[in-house]
């Protein structure tokens, strides 16, 4: 079990670089571990931009297990579900497509699996890679 | 270490060449944004092709950079391509649209024709304006 902790930007550049580890420590793919930075890249920054103070940091649990990478994020930031945000609008036009929103959508794209709870007041986000998914598109989840 | 790498070449005939190396995430987004605003100010520059083949990651915050230098440039019926991308940087682009499929390239070669053949069109529409 890898535990670590994010405060700043900082602090999620030392993070996804220990899942890198993790990972290659467990002999992932380039592209999973491409897929594993992404996702925690995302999660944390988004935590560190709204969601942490000094004393309560966000705090990520990581272990590989049964073929998967297993994260849990923990924030006592304001309530904010990831999986209920609206999707990117992908078709627009350039000139009118807005730039956000990009950074959630991928996290579940990716994952297999993204669960939200609020537990104690905090927001606890599972997110579950497979670690033998070869840069092959992700099985389509039900619509 | 997060670390991006960018090389410029100087523009020629309305294109801009960008190659891409190491991680464009939100560590690093804002070096590619400040190599590229001179350029998305130039109105003598078309087309911004960016060369990824050495581009090992990227995030949304990388994607945002992208978006932006396609928005400037759409202003001005200009266009960004993307040469090489590894496949985890092409599974994301696809993931989320970030540059139409027409538009990615497998060679700087292919690039370069396609540029080529959009110039010739543009300079015989020139007479409909």
């Amino acid at each position: 079990m890898h535990i670590s902790l994010a405060r700043s930007s900082h602090d999620v550049l030392r993070m996804t670089d220990a899942i890198d580890d993790l990972l290659a420590r467990h002999g992932a793919s380039q592209a999973v571990v491409h897929d594993a930075r992404l996702v925690v890249e995302e999660v944390a920054c988004n935590a560190v931009r709204h969601a942490v103070t000094p004393d309560a940091p966000l705090e990520l649990h990581a272990e590989v297990d049964h073929g998967r990478l297993q994260l849990e994020f923990r924030d006592h930031g304001e309530p904010f579900d990831p999986t209920t945000c609206p999707a990117p609008q992908l078709d627009a036009d350039i000139e009118s497509r807005e730039i956000g929103g990009l950074g959630v959508y991928l996290v579940r794209e990716l994952a297999e699996e993204v669960q939200y709870q609020r537990i104690d007041d905090c927001n606890v986000l599972r997110v579950t890679l497979r670690l033998d998914n070869d840069a092959a598109p992700e099985t389509e989840k039900p619509a | 270490m997060s670390l991006l790498r960018l090389e410029t070449t100087p523009a020629s005939n309305g294109v801009q060449r960008v190659i891409l190396g190491g991680r464009l995430d939100t560590h690093t987004y804002a070096q590619l944004d400040e190599v590229l605003a001179p350029i998305l100010a130039d109105n003598s520059v078309f087309s911004l092709v960016l060369d990824l083949a050495g581009l090992d990651y990227i995030s949304s915050a990388g994607i945002r950079s992208v978006f932006k230098a396609r928005k400037a440039l759409a202003a001005r019926a200009g266009k960004v391509l993307v040469v090489n991308p590894q496949p985890q940087i092409q599974k994301v682009f696809d993931m989320v649209k970030a540059v139409p499929l027409n538009e990615i390239f497998t060679s700087v070669e292919e690039a370069d024709a396609y540029l080529y053949a959009m110039q010739r069109k543009v300079i015989e529409g020139d007479s409909d304006d």
